[in-house]
């Protein structure tokens, strides 16, 4: 479904290039669930921002479903960091752009949001702003625009980095529900290795910035119910936060 | 808002009101002099002249304040999105509002006079530079300053170029565009006030000085009451907008 093939990218800062991305090649199955990892500013964010077509990359390329992605398309939606809900929209407005993006008709818009947004638990809240939402209720209607369009792929930045313990977990055995709900590909980014064992089917270690793969870990357990109790979470975990630490030893020595 | 919140917010501005009636009446006592005339005295003008001349001269400044700070959205409104989205166009029109900003517009006013006469666009004129760089500066500090998520956000939805404005981009600045119409608003009509009172035989400058210069200090009394009435309206309007263009941020 997603195939990334050598993929590089630098910033240009003062006149300098800044290398971000160095040779980033994997894929990702349809269906499948897949986090990356790394540490923070090692460029998980660019590289989400490539998948979704929001950036062009210096060298190599991006595969989605066989279409090599140059902007983006209906069919792949992202979630950002804090959700990035317009605050001068409603709960209702926000989830209902990308259709009034697309010219659609208010019945049509109506007629597919509202069973989404029953769906995902927001009944009732369609004219709150954003700031009168709590952190899984913005998180809820950003997911409800992002499904919007039906896209088969799903990309995550850091989606419950902003919520509590308890609700986190909630919130990530609801998008396992979704996920397969719908039968979503889905690439998340994040720093925190339990969340990347309990989201990804596929965890991809980044080294810090210019980022490279470090290893990527099969994980067939992730999105279990109990997972989280399981011995074989623990111990991906422990073997990741290995892999992190000695890539930390490493980069310290280098410098 | 709630009923007890109305009313509570009615009640200090009857408050304030009273209190500024007393401070003018409290004056007018103690300075005793018929160019400080009691507050009765030029209501009585004002109901007097409003429907003869005073409502003409209001129409007039009205329309010059209202022309104005429409002319002032319509060219700075768009050189401020373009500066603060266009890193190029910031380099080119930043350095020259700085150096033009902090030269006060009023004093451009007899070379106005000069090239365009007494007439209308001459006051327009110099009342639009007043308010232009004013929204100029405050829209592309709003655009410089929207978080670059939102914009992306709408972009990764397929939003064109028009989409990222109408979403983005003008509801941002909304709250900020109002508050520099607010700012200019005293300057604007501090500067008409400036320039009618020196060219011309319309307005309400003209009327407040033609008080003066013929002693008629009740009328003159009346002029500044009908100004201040219309700072208020207009103030008062602006309020009354905002509220309903930007419900968020209430």
């Amino acid at each position: 479904m997603i195939q990334v093939k050598d993929l590089t990218f630098a910033y240009t800062a003062a006149g300098e290039k800044v290398p971000v991305l160095k040779g980033i090649s994997f894929t990702v199955q349809k269906g499948e669930s897949c986090a990356i990892l790394g540490p923070s500013g090692c460029g998980k964010t660019t590289l989400l921002y490539l998948l979704a077509g929001l950036l062009a990359p210096g060298e190599g390329t991006v595969l989605i479903g066989g279409e090599k992605v140059t902007r983006p398309s209906p069919r792949v939606a992202l979630i950002f960091q804090d959700h990035a809900l317009l605050p001068w929209k409603t709960a209702w407005e926000n989830a209902v752009l990308p259709l009034r993006l697309k010219r659609q008709r208010e019945r049509e818009i109506r007629h597919r949001i509202t069973p989404l947004f029953l769906r995902m638990g927001l009944a009732g809240l369609e004219k709150r702003y954003p700031h009168q939402l709590s952190g899984g209720q913005r998180q809820r209607v950003a997911l409800t625009r992002a499904l919007a369009l039906g896209p088969e792929v799903l990309l995550m930045d850091e989606p419950f980095a902003s919520l509590d313990a308890l609700n986190r977990e909630a919130l990530q055995d609801f998008f396992w529900e979704i996920k397969r709900e719908y039968n979503l590909t889905v690439v998340l980014v994040t720093h925190c290795i339990e969340e990347a064992v309990y989201m990804g089917e596929k965890l991809i270690i980044l080294s810090p910035l210019p980022a490279r793969i470090r290893e990527i870990i099969p994980n067939p357990g992730a999105g279990e119910r109990n997972y989280r109790f399981n011995q074989k979470f623990w111990d991906t975990c422990s073997q990741i936060r290995r892999i992190l630490e000695e890539g930390r030893g490493f980069d310290e020595k280098q410098d | 808002m709630t009923r007890n919140r109305i009313s509570q917010a009615v009640f200090s501005y009857l408050l304030a009101f009273l209190f500024l009636l007393g401070l003018w009446w409290f004056l007018a006592w103690l300075i005793d002099n018929p160019g400080f005339p009691y507050p009765f005295t030029v209501a009585v003008a004002f109901i007097k002249l409003f429907p003869t001349s005073l409502w003409g001269h209001l129409c007039h400044s009205l329309r010059r304040v209202l022309v104005s700070l429409s002319l002032g959205l319509v060219v700075g409104l768009p050189l401020g999105f373009w500066a603060g989205r266009d890193p190029r166009a910031d380099a080119f029109l930043s350095p020259l509002i700085y150096l033009l900003y902090p030269v006060p517009k009023v004093a451009f006013l007899p070379v106005i006079l000069v090239l365009l006469g007494i007439g209308e666009a001459s006051k327009i004129l110099i009342v639009f530079l007043v308010v232009f760089s004013q929204i100029l500066i405050s829209s592309r500090d709003a655009v410089k300053k929207i978080p670059r998520e939102y914009i992306l956000a709408v972009s990764s939805l397929g939003a064109g170029r028009g989409d990222i404005y109408l979403h983005v981009i003008l509801p941002a600045c909304l709250p900020d565009i109002f508050t520099a119409l607010r700012i200019s608003l005293g300057s604007a009509i501090a500067v008409l006030f400036f320039s009618e009172s020196l060219a011309g035989n319309t307005g309400l400058g003209y009327f407040i000085f033609d008080g003066l210069f013929r002693a008629e200090y009740a009328a003159m009394g009346a002029g500044i009451l009908a100004l201040a009435l219309m700072g208020l309206g207009l103030y008062g309007l602006l309020h009354l907008l905002q509220r309903l263009l930007c419900p968020w941020s209430r």
